[in-house]
């Protein structure tokens, strides 16, 4: 009897240090939840119902000024510039980018000529820190651009980017060619663990490359292919397009993402307008958040499952 | 005997996609490599001839840079003080590496425990709300948190963005981790309980050095991109400006005795060469597949 009460409570004295254990390992976690992103939410929900006053440096009053301001973005050129430059840089990544990042992701799972060189120089503009790339390429379309022009087809051209007709272009050019990196590695990496056996059945049908990656690869990613999108719809709103590095504050309205309208107002005005930036934030949350869970849901329902 | 030679018979997929990538390979070679010629030039040489290799390459812009590419900052004590080059790396060392070690470490325990203990529903919700968190576009918060940093005493510190990065949300890394842990027989804790290891211990010289290989890839990957941006410590760390902000800053700059092409491109390359460094000795296991020692059966 004895000995079994000592194993009941060495039992019970390991399960309580076990348990102890446990939520240790959970209390950081668990306090960094609660203040930095629940609490820091309801302080957003909080803002946008005050404004800050000058003299008691400090957030007072509960309003709906903030509100209705943030409704009035909508009507501003500001939001029509905006969600149509953020609806083109989607499009161009979804349409443009999406399917040559799996083609060059095939071309390396396939081992095709020189794979290894094209994998680093894919992945490499990831690497590079993008206020580095960004600017260096800036510089090579204001100064170098003009003069290859010139010593190519004798014109002269201003720069790129100065130009206000390709400016914008020029900008989504830079965010596709720079923009393959992690997705492509990903990718290949997801393409690795195709089971050989399955390729190998479809060349003895006779599949050629575009047929194996329709009918093979791509469902064999499209675990991958879906996080992805889902992301992207995510971020559609606060993408910046790198255009505070492009520019500064100092880029046209006609250029402005909602991403690069909300950085650019927190530097530019301060305290002042963090209680309507806060509104317009539960606003447009309130706008995407639903979007990005309709994509996720689409995607599980109609796309190709686990088998 | 007669050696037969067989030519590998390509699609024109492969060719296709060949020639898209080299245009793409020498896209990017160009520029970069412009770049890196400009950087050779000296501002007059620069004026007479923006395209070609320079005449007389020197290398004196990575020299003035370092000496003269300081950032203006503002104290606490609301005096001004000019950060050269050599404090700006440590700040981007501190930053980044605390933020990299910060959120590996947060998502490496936070996915044992959700793992390796049968709290089912408790890990579930974890679970969930990581997920949730990942999915949930949360737009325009940041005026929030700079002002929960204010009200914390973790704005314009070092320590702050570094506490406010160590955690398991929003990312991959938490279900990297995860799958990691449930992938891992359960012989080699059992093993270690059975000689009578804690759970601390089983924690930190069975689970950690199990995956530690990835782990490090997490870090190095983190701490690359951490280094590379300045946004987050334009904002919070605005005193302490790391080496991303100083190119950035230096890029807007006026003063017209460093301000030239030539010497804001070579700003640029003194930020590349430690990620390139890194790179070049890790480029495998940052662009590999990760694989974990077996267990004798």
């Amino acid at each position: 009897m004895n000995l079994k009460n000592i194993q009941k409570t060495n039992k019970l004295q390991n399960s309580l240090k076990k348990n102890t254990f446990y939520f240790i390992l959970l209390l950081w976690p668990l306090i960094h939840f609660l203040v930095f992103y629940l609490y820091v939410n309801l302080n957003s929900i909080l803002l946008a119902f005050r404004s800050y006053d000058f003299d008691k440096k400090q957030f007072v009053g509960f309003g709906l000024d903030n509100i209705k301001k943030a409704f009035e973005f909508f009507t501003l050129p500001y939001f029509k510039y905006s969600i149509k430059n953020s609806c083109v840089a989607f499009g161009v990544s979804f349409f443009i980018g999406t399917p040559l990042g799996l083609l060059f992701a095939f071309y390396i799972y396939k081992k095709m000529l020189f794979h290894n060189f094209f994998k680093f120089l894919l992945f490499l503009p990831s690497i590079i820190p993008s206020v580095a790339m960004v600017l260096i390429f800036m510089y090579f379309t204001e100064e170098a651009y003009p003069d290859l022009a010139n010593l190519l087809f004798n014109t002269q051209v201003e720069g790129l980017l100065q130009n206000p007709n390709t400016a914008f272009a020029t900008v989504i050019f830079y965010t596709l060619w720079a923009g393959f990196g992690t997705s492509v590695v990903m990718y290949a990496s997801a393409m690795s663990t195709i089971n050989e056996s399955v390729v190998e059945a479809a060349k003895l049908d006779g599949a050629g490359p575009l047929r194996e990656f329709i009918s093979i690869t791509f469902p064999s990613v499209y675990s991958t292919f879906s996080t992805f999108l889902v992301v992207s719809v995510a971020g559609f709103v606060t993408n910046q397009l790198n255009l505070y590095t492009f520019f500064s504050t100092n880029a046209e309205p006609k250029f402005y993402t909602i991403g690069y309208y909300l950085f650019r107002e927190i530097n530019v005005s301060g305290k002042l307008q963090y209680p309507y930036l806060s509104a317009l934030g539960i606003v447009l949350t309130i706008c995407v958040a639903p979007l990005t869970f309709l994509v996720k849901y689409l995607v599980n329902r109609f796309g190709y499952g686990e088998d | 005997m007669k050696l037969e030679f067989k030519k590998k018979h390509r699609k024109p997929l492969e060719y296709i996609l060949f020639t898209v990538l080299v245009l793409y390979a020498l896209s990017m070679i160009c520029v970069i490599a412009w770049g890196f010629i400009t950087t050779m030039k000296t501002a007059v040489e620069f004026r007479l001839d923006r395209l070609f290799l320079p005449t007389e390459p020197t290398f004196e812009n990575y020299i003035l840079a370092f000496s003269k590419m300081s950032v203006e900052v503002s104290l606490k004590d609301g005096s001004r003080a000019l950060v050269a080059i050599p404090m700006q790396i440590l700040y981007s060392i501190i930053y980044a590496g605390g933020c990299a070690l910060a959120g590996a470490l947060a998502c490496f325990i936070t996915a044992y425990a959700t793992t390796r203990f049968k709290f089912k529903k408790v890990n579930s919700i974890v679970y969930n709300i990581i997920l949730f968190t990942m999915v949930l576009p949360i737009i325009g918060s940041l005026p929030s948190q700079i002002n929960v940093a204010q009200s914390l005493g973790l704005y314009n510190t070092l320590y702050g963005p570094i506490i406010m990065s160590a955690h398991p949300l929003g990312g991959m890394h938490y279900f990297i981790f995860y799958a990691m842990f449930k992938s891992l027989s359960n012989t080699y804790f059992e093993a270690a309980y059975i000689d009578g290891a804690s759970e601390l211990q089983v924690l930190v010289r069975i689970a950690f050095p199990l995956v530690f290989n990835t782990f490090l890839v997490i870090i190095l990957l983190q701490f690359i991109s951490y280094w590379n941006e300045f946004q987050t410590p334009m904002i919070f760390m605005s005193s302490y400006p790391t080496l991303a902000l100083g190119v950035f800053n230096f890029s807007l700059g006026s003063d017209t005795r460093y301000s030239y092409v030539p010497m804001k491109i070579t700003a640029c390359f003194i930020l590349i060469v430690p990620v390139i460094i890194l790179f070049a000795c890790f480029h495998e296991k940052m662009m590999g597949n990760l694989r974990i020692g077996g267990i004798k059966e």
